[in-house]
């Protein structure tokens, strides 16, 4: 009787333990993220412009038939779109004015692409590091 | 039988005592490695912030100096653009064309060429043979010196 119950109670301990082995452990899982590069932006170049000739014809009292007189000999017609010396001058300005802004818009064009280059260049070099030191191993 | 329940219950107790020691190494170690990866964890999140912080300083760095040297481009931008306008305060355009409206013609229409010019370089426009040949800055445009790739000078 006594044997019968040790057996059976050694009997269900054994096979608890076999059953315990079947379990394996659950595997791990490494999640790892990557930074993926934003595609560099390729722009055209703007259009090269082509300025047209402007040819100015001073008029004064003096030689007011005089011009008047070539217009007609280069079969010109007689009409002139007139400016003062002050509306000269202030159309001269405007064109200043008009040329200091493009060249401000390029430096502030090349001031970005200056700034993002360098850092592009400095993340590429640090990855180059990494993969160097990740050689060793 | 009071053997056998005497035994089964020492069994237990020791069965009992023996898994509880058990569990508890078991967690002890789980703790361990636990806190193990934690130190971990935080020990590359200290490196990765450090490594941020020292990446934001280094771009600040940038941003100032590209800050200053668009600043001082625009500055300098300005001085050019007032040229044109002490130049006309000097002289009387109108009296000067009534005494010389040919060379002042010649003069405006030149000009107007150079002003023009310097809006094609700008554009991109490649130099031309004279513009590639000019000695100085003064040759390349009188109105647009500035942008003779000798130049030096920004005035």
């Amino acid at each position: 009787m006594l044997s019968h119950s040790i057996k059976s109670v050694l009997g269900c301990g054994l096979v608890i333990l076999l059953l315990s082995s079947c379990s394996s452990p659950v595997a791990k899982i490494d999640v790892s993220s990557k930074a993926v590069d934003k595609p560099v932006l390729t722009l055209p170049p703007v259009d090269v412009v082509r300025m047209r000739t402007v040819d100015w014809v001073i008029i004064t009292e003096e030689n007011f038939a005089e011009v008047v007189a070539k217009a007609k000999k280069d079969d010109k017609t007689i009409a002139f779109f007139a400016l003062t010396d002050e509306g000269y001058a202030a159309l001269g300005l405007n064109f200043s004015d008009i040329r200091a802004l493009v060249q401000q818009q390029k430096a502030i064009i090349g001031s970005y692409e200056t700034y993002y280059n360098t850092i592009e260049k400095l993340e590429e070099e640090k990855v180059k590091k990494d993969i160097d030191k990740w050689k060793f191993f | 039988m009071i053997k056998l329940y005497a035994m089964l219950i020492v069994i237990a107790l020791l069965g009992g005592a023996g898994y509880g020691a058990y569990a508890y190494y078991k967690d002890s170690q789980a703790r361990i490695a636990t806190l193990t990866t934690n130190n971990a964890k935080l020990d590359g999140a200290i490196k990765t912030s450090e490594a941020a912080i020292a990446s934001i300083q280094k771009n600040m760095k940038k941003v100032n100096t590209q800050l200053k040297k668009v600043s001082s481009d625009f500055a300098d931008i300005r001085n050019q653009n007032n040229k044109l306008a002490e130049k006309l305060e000097n002289i009387d355009l109108g009296i000067l064309a009534i005494n010389k409206p040919k060379i002042i013609q010649r003069a405006i229409n030149g000009g107007t060429k150079n002003a023009g010019r310097c809006f094609e370089i700008l554009s991109g426009s490649p130099f031309t043979v004279r513009e590639k040949e000019a000695k100085d800055a003064k040759s390349f445009n009188k109105e647009c010196p500035w942008l003779w790739p000798g130049n030096t000078s920004t005035q």
